[in-house]
C-alpha cells in the first residue's frame, strides 16, 4: 500500500525528475550546468512545498505523531505512577461495573431466545373478567377454536404443567414435564439432538403413548445411552415410549413470569385426554404459536379480536366479555425484570459519568502542573490541534488501560453475579463477557476517554497558555480556567451522587419494607413438597382423600414433626387457584366468571396450623368435614371485609363448585381466618376461601410439614420415606422450605439493592477523592496567599476555615443541583418503588446529610495542611 | 502568503490533472517526468503545470489503485519511478473521459452555437 512508501523514496523520485529535466535541457546547446539547474528547479516549483503535501497526505504525519503522543504520554504516566494507577483503577472499577451490568442486560433482555426465529414467536392468552382484564390460561376447546378459525399464526400449541412420575427399572422419580398437543416442537422449530419429537396426530388418544425427554433427564437417568430412543418406562404409571432426546441447551418453557420458582422441565408427553379438554370453562393451559411470515404482532391481535369475540357470540355463558391477548415471547418473558435491570444499567451509567469528572478533575491537576511545558510546546510551533491530540491521546490510553483492567475485574464480577444473583430472573445465569460486551466496554472506554480528556484538552490549547510563558508570577492567572473547570467538575460530581444516592436510598427503604411485609403465616420451619397422584391408580376421589390423610397421619406421628397438612397452592409458591365465586342471596352474576373473585386453596384441617394462619372468628375445618357432610367453607379476613362490609359472614353460604348434575353447591362460611400474601409479598392482596380437601380431592397438592428447628433434612428424608412406603411408584417433587420461597420472592429487589448499594459507595467514595484532590490542589495553589495572610497576623484556624468553607461552597452547589436533578428523576423509579414515595423526605435529608459530612471529611485533612503552611518558607519560594 | 487561493487553484486543476496523467499512461509506463513533458507537449504547451504538482497527484492516483509503480532504468540510463495504468485506472479512464467530455461539450454549449467540438 502507498502509505507504507517512505519520505526518502519519494525524494529520490524527486532527485530523478530533476536529473532527467537537467539532461533534456542539457540537451539544447549553449546551455550550462548552473543554468539547466536554475531552470529546472523553477519549473518544478515549490520542492519542500510538494514533499510536505507528500508527507502529510501519506498518512505518516498521522503515524508519527500517534507514535510521538502515546511515547510522551507513556513517558508522564511512568513520570507519576500512582495518579496513573489511581486513574486506571478507578477508569476500571466504573468500566467493569458497566460491563458486568451490560453483560446481564445482554443475556437477560437483548439475546434471542434460543428457537428458530424467536421473533415470530408469541403466546396467546384468555383475557376476561374472571382475571380481571389481565392475560389467564387458556381453555383447551378456545384453544381448539383459536387453532381452526386464526389467519395470522403458523403453528399453534398448548400445553400445561404436570408432574409425572417415572418408573421403571430404577427408583421412581417425580419429573416436571409438560403435556403437549403434537405441534410444540414444530412451533418452536427445534430438532431433537436424538431421535424424533411427536408426529401430527400423535395426541391423540390411544396413539399418546410416547415421551421426549431432556438432555439432563437423558444423562442422569438413562446414563447418555445412545440407543435409548425406543426404549420403554413407566409415566404416571402408564408405559410409554421414549422416542426423543432435546439438545443440551434446550429449556421450553424457558421460565414462567412471575412464578417464583423456575423449574427446568425434563420430559414432555402428549395432552392426555382429561375432562378439562372438553371443558370451555377450565383455564389451565398456555398458549404458544409462530406468526405466519410478515404478519405483525398488532396484526394477529387484531385477527384473534375478531376470533374471539365470534366465541363469545357462539358460547355466551362461557366466553361472554372473552378476549385473546398476543404478547411476544421474549417480552413476555422479561417484562416483569426489564426495569429492574434498567435502574441498574442508569445506575451504572452515573458512576461512569463520575469516574469521568473524577479522572478529568486529577488530570487538569496534572496538567496545570505540566502548562509551563505545554506553553513552550506551543509557542515552539505546536498548534492548537495538536495540542489537544496530544492530550485527549493520553487520556485515551488512560480509558484503554482502565478497559483492559476492567474487563478482567468484569470476568470476575459476571462469574459473582451468576452464582449470587436471584434465581427468579430468567437467563440470568447465561450471563457471560462475551465478543458483544467486550465491544460495549470498547466504546464506554472510547467515549470515558474523550469525556475524561475534553476539559484538559480544551485548557491545553488554550490561549493564556502563552502568557503563563511570560512571567512565572502569572501563573495564578494562567490556572484560574482549570481551577474553574475543577470546581465544576467538583460539583457536578457531588449532583451525581445524589442522584444516585437517592436512587439507591429509594430503593433500600422499599426493600426494608418488603422485607417486613407480614406475609400473614410463619414461614420458619416450613417444608413444601409437591405430590402427584397418578391417574392409573388414583382416579377416585376417595382414593386420593385417603393417601393424602394417611400420609399426613404418619408424618405427624413422626419424630422431629410438629404437624403436617396438604393444601392445593402454597402462598408465594406460584401456584394459586383464583376465581369467581357466588354469595347467596345476592343477584346472579351474567356470566360464570362474573361477579366475586377469590383464590380458592383446598386444604386439609391441619393447615392453618401448619402455616401459623390464625383463626379470627369460629371454627376451622376438622376431621368431621368430609365428603357426604355438610359443605362448609373458611375465608379470610380480607374476604370478610370486601364481601361482607358492616356485616358477620359466619353463617351465610357461598357457591365455589357445582355437583356432577350442574347444582350449585352451597358452603356454609364456619369461620375467619387471617390474610395472606398469597401471589407475592409486594403484589395485591386478593380474597380467599379455604375449601377442605376431603370435600374437595384433587391429585396434585403440595404436602407441607412444620418440623422442630434443625430437623430439616431428617423431615425431608422422613417424607420420602413415608411416600414410597405407602405407594412405591411414587415420589414426592420441589422440597423447598417457606423460608426459601419468601427469600426467592425478596431476591429481586435483594439484587438491586446490592448492587445499588455498591454502585453508591463508589460513588461516595469518587466524589470524596474528588473534593479531597481539589482541595489540596487549593493549598498548594494558595501556599503564598496563605503564608502572607499567617504573616500578617491571620491565626492557622483563619487558614483552615477558608479551606474549609472553599470546599462546602463547592459541595453545597453540587448537592443542591442534585437535589433538583433527583426530584427531577425519581419519578421514573416510581413502579420500582414499594410504599416509599419518590419524593421521600427522610431519604432525600439522609443523603444530603451523608454528603455534607463526606464533603467536610474530605477538606478537613487539607484544611489543617493549610494551618501548617509556615510563612518564611512560603514567602522565600518564587 | 495565503494558502486558501493556493488551495482553490489546486482543487480546479485536480480533476483535469488526473485525467491528463492517466491518459498519457495509455500509451504504457512512463516516469514523472516524462508525463510532465509529454502532458505539456502535447496540450501544445498551453497547459502549463508546475512539475511540483504532479508528484502528489500521482501519489493521489497510486493511493486510489489506478496506477502502478516500481523503480526502473530510463532511456537515459538514470534510475527512475515508472508508473502503470492498472485495470481499475483504465476503468476510471473511460469513465472520466466520458464526463469530461460531456462537461466540455456543455460548456462549448453554454459559451456559443458555432464551438461545438465535443
Amino acid at each position: 500500500m502507498f502509505w507504507r512508501r517512505k519520505q526518502r523514496d519519494f525524494s529520490a523520485e524527486i532527485e530523478a525528475h530533476l536529473s532527467h529535466e537537467i539532461d533534456r535541457l542539457r540537451s539544447e546547446p549553449g546551455v550550462s550546468d548552473e543554468e539547466a539547474r536554475a531552470v529546472a528547479r523553477r519549473a518544478f516549483g515549490n520542492l519542500s512545498a510538494a514533499e510536505e503535501t507528500f508527507y502529510e497526505a501519506s498518512r505518516w504525519m498521522w503515524w508519527d505523531h500517534l507514535r510521538n503522543d502515546l511515547r510522551y504520554a507513556l513517558r508522564l504516566m511512568a513520570r507519576d505512577l500512582r495518579l496513573t494507577a489511581i486513574i486506571v483503577i478507578t477508569l476500571a472499577l466504573g468500566i467493569a461495573a458497566n460491563s458486568i451490568i451490560f453483560s446481564a442486560v445482554r443475556a437477560v433482555l437483548l439475546r434471542p431466545l434460543p428457537y428458530w426465529q424467536p421473533d415470530r414467536l408469541v403466546q396467546v392468552w384468555d383475557s376476561g373478567p374472571r382475571s380481571g382484564g389481565e392475560s389467564d390460561w387458556v381453555s383447551f376447546p378456545d384453544f381448539r377454536d383459536w387453532r381452526a378459525s386464526n389467519r395470522v399464526f403458523e403453528e399453534m400449541a398448548a400445553w400445561r404443567f404436570a408432574i409425572l412420575t417415572l418408573s421403571g427399572g430404577r427408583e421412581p422419580e417425580a419429573i416436571p414435564g409438560l403435556e403437549v398437543t403434537d405441534r410444540l416442537f414444530t412451533v418452536l422449530g427445534v430438532k431433537p439432538a436424538l431421535g424424533r419429537t411427536f408426529l401430527p396426530g400423535e395426541d391423540r388418544p390411544g396413539r399418546e403413548t410416547v415421551a421426549v425427554i431432556s438432555h439432563g433427564l437423558w444423562q442422569r437417568r438413562f446414563g447418555s445411552d445412545a440407543g435409548v430412543a425406543g426404549s420403554r418406562v413407566n409415566i404416571a404409571g402408564k408405559p410409554y415410549t421414549i422416542i426423543g432426546v432435546m439438545p443440551p441447551q434446550f429449556r421450553f418453557p424457558s421460565s414462567i413470569p412471575g412464578d417464583n420458582d423456575v423449574v427446568p422441565i425434563d420430559l414432555w408427553i402428549p395432552m392426555r385426554a382429561v375432562p378439562d379438554l372438553e371443558e370451555r370453562g377450565s383455564h389451565n393451559f398456555w398458549v404458544v404459536a409462530r406468526l405466519k411470515k410478515s404478519v405483525s404482532l398488532s396484526q394477529s391481535q387484531a385477527n384473534m379480536d375478531a376470533v374471539a369475540a365470534n366465541l363469545a357470540r357462539q358460547y355466551p355463558n362461557t366466553n361472554k366479555d372473552m378476549g385473546a391477548t398476543v404478547l411476544g415471547l421474549q417480552h413476555h418473558l422479561t417484562s416483569a425484570v426489564a426495569p429492574v435491570l434498567a435502574i441498574l444499567l442508569a445506575a451504572v451509567g452515573l458512576v461512569m459519568l463520575l469516574v469521568c469528572a473524577n479522572v478529568a478533575g486529577l488530570l487538569l491537576s496534572r496538567a496545570q502542573v505540566r502548562s509551563r511545558e505545554l506553553a513552550i510546546r506551543a509557542s515552539l510551533g505546536a498548534g492548537r490541534g495538536r495540542l489537544i491530540r496530544q492530550v485527549l491521546t493520553e487520556s485515551m490510553l488512560l480509558a484503554a488501560f482502565g478497559a483492559t483492567t476492567g474487563l478482567v475485574v468484569a470476568r470476575f464480577g459476571a462469574t459473582l453475579l451468576v452464582k449470587f444473583g436471584p434465581e427468579n430472573i430468567p437467563r440470568l445465569s447465561e450471563t457471560a463477557i462475551d465478543g458483544q460486551v467486550a465491544l460495549f466496554t470498547a466504546a464506554v472506554a472510547l467515549v470515558a476517554g474523550l469525556l475524561c480528556g475534553v476539559a484538559p484538552a480544551l485548557l491545553a490549547g488554550g490561549s493564556e497558555l502563552h502568557r503563563s510563558l511570560k512571567e512565572a508570577g502569572a501563573r495564578a492567572t494562567a490556572s484560574r480556567r482549570s481551577l474553574m473547570a475543577r470546581s465544576l467538575l467538583v460539583a457536578a460530581e457531588m449532583a451525581l451522587a445524589v442522584v444516585l444516592l437517592t436512587g439507591a436510598g429509594l430503593l433500600i427503604r422499599s426493600f426494608l419494607r418488603v422485607i417486613h411485609v407480614d406475609p400473614g403465616f410463619r414461614a420458619a420451619n416450613v417444608l413444601s413438597v409437591i405430590v402427584g397422584l397418578p391417574d392409573s391408580r388414583y382416579s377416585d376421589a376417595s382414593k386420593q382423600t385417603a393417601f393424602f390423610e394417611e400420609l399426613v397421619r404418619r408424618l405427624r406421628a413422626t419424630r422431629g414433626i410438629e404437624t403436617a397438612a396438604v393444601s392445593d397452592s402454597v402462598p408465594l409458591s406460584g401456584s394459586n387457584d383464583q376465581g369467581a365465586f357466588r354469595i347467596e342471596g345476592r343477584p346472579e352474576p351474567k356470566s360464570v366468571d362474573d361477579g366475586p373473585q377469590a383464590n380458592r386453596p383446598r386444604v386439609s384441617s391441619e393447615y392453618f396450623a401448619t402455616m401459623g394462619i390464625p383463626l379470627l372468628r369460629g371454627r376451622l375445618f376438622n376431621e368431621r368435614d368430609r365428603a357426604g357432610s355438610a359443605d362448609v367453607a373458611v375465608i379470610s379476613d380480607l374476604a370478610a371485609r370486601i364481601y361482607w362490609p358492616g356485616e358477620d359472614p359466619i353463617g351465610r353460604r357461598v357457591c365455589v363448585d357445582w355437583a356432577a348434575n350442574g347444582r350449585p353447591i352451597w358452603r356454609e362460611i364456619v369461620g375467619i381466618v387471617g390474610s395472606t400474601r398469597h401471589f407475592g409479598l409486594e403484589a395485591r392482596q386478593k380474597a380467599e376461601i379455604y375449601l377442605p380437601h376431603a370435600q374437595l380431592p384433587s391429585q396434585f397438592m403440595f404436602l407441607l410439614v412444620r418440623f422442630k428447628p434443625g430437623q430439616l433434612t431428617a423431615t425431608a428424608a422422613a417424607i420420602r420415606h413415608e411416600i414410597t412406603g405407602l405407594d412405591p411408584d411414587l415420589a414426592g417433587i420441589g422440597f423447598r422450605s417457606m423460608d426459601e420461597l419468601i427469600g426467592v420472592a425478596e431476591s429481586r429487589r435483594r439484587f438491586q439493592v446490592i448492587l445499588m448499594v455498591w454502585f453508591s459507595g463508589l460513588a461516595v467514595v469518587l466524589a470524596a477523592i474528588g473534593i479531597y484532590g481539589m482541595m489540596v490542589n487549593t493549598v498548594v495553589r494558595r501556599t503564598r496567599e496563605i503564608g502572607l495572610r499567617l504573616a500578617l497576623g491571620a491565626a492557622p484556624r483563619d487558614a483552615v476555615t477558608m479551606i474549609l468553607s472553599n470546599g462546602m461552597v463547592l459541595a453545597g452547589a453540587g448537592i443542591a443541583a442534585g437535589l433538583v436533578a433527583a426530584i427531577a428523576l425519581m419519578r421514573f423509579i416510581r413502579t420500582l418503588l414499594f410504599g416509599v414515595s419518590p419524593f421521600d423526605v427522610p431519604t432525600f435529608m439522609a443523603v444530603v446529610v451523608l454528603l455534607v459530612l463526606i464533603a467536610f471529611v474530605s477538606a478537613w485533612a487539607p484544611a489543617h495542611a493549610a494551618a501548617r503552611v509556615d510563612p518564611a518558607v512560603a514567602l522565600r519560594e518564587e | 502568503m495565503s494558502t486558501g487561493e493556493e488551495q482553490e487553484h489546486l482543487a480546479l486543476l485536480q480533476g483535469t490533472l488526473d485525467l491528463l496523467i492517466l491518459r498519457r499512461l495509455i500509451f504504457g509506463p512512463e516516469h514523472g517526468q516524462g508525463i510532465a513533458r509529454a502532458i505539456q507537449e502535447t496540450s501544445g504547451d498551453e497547459l502549463l503545470i508546475e512539475h511540483g504538482a504532479l508528484y502528489p497527484a500521482l501519489q493521489r492516483l497510486e493511493a486510489r489503485g489506478w496506477i502502478s509503480a516500481t523503480w526502473g532504468i530510463s532511456e537515459n540510463n538514470r534510475r527512475a519511478r515508472f508508473y502503470t495504468l492498472t485495470k481499475a485506472g483504465r476503468r476510471q479512464l473511460a469513465r472520466e473521459s466520458t464526463r469530461w467530455r460531456r462537461m466540455a461539450a456543455a460548456i462549448a454549449r453554454v459559451l456559443g452555437p458555432d464551438t461545438s467540438e465535443a
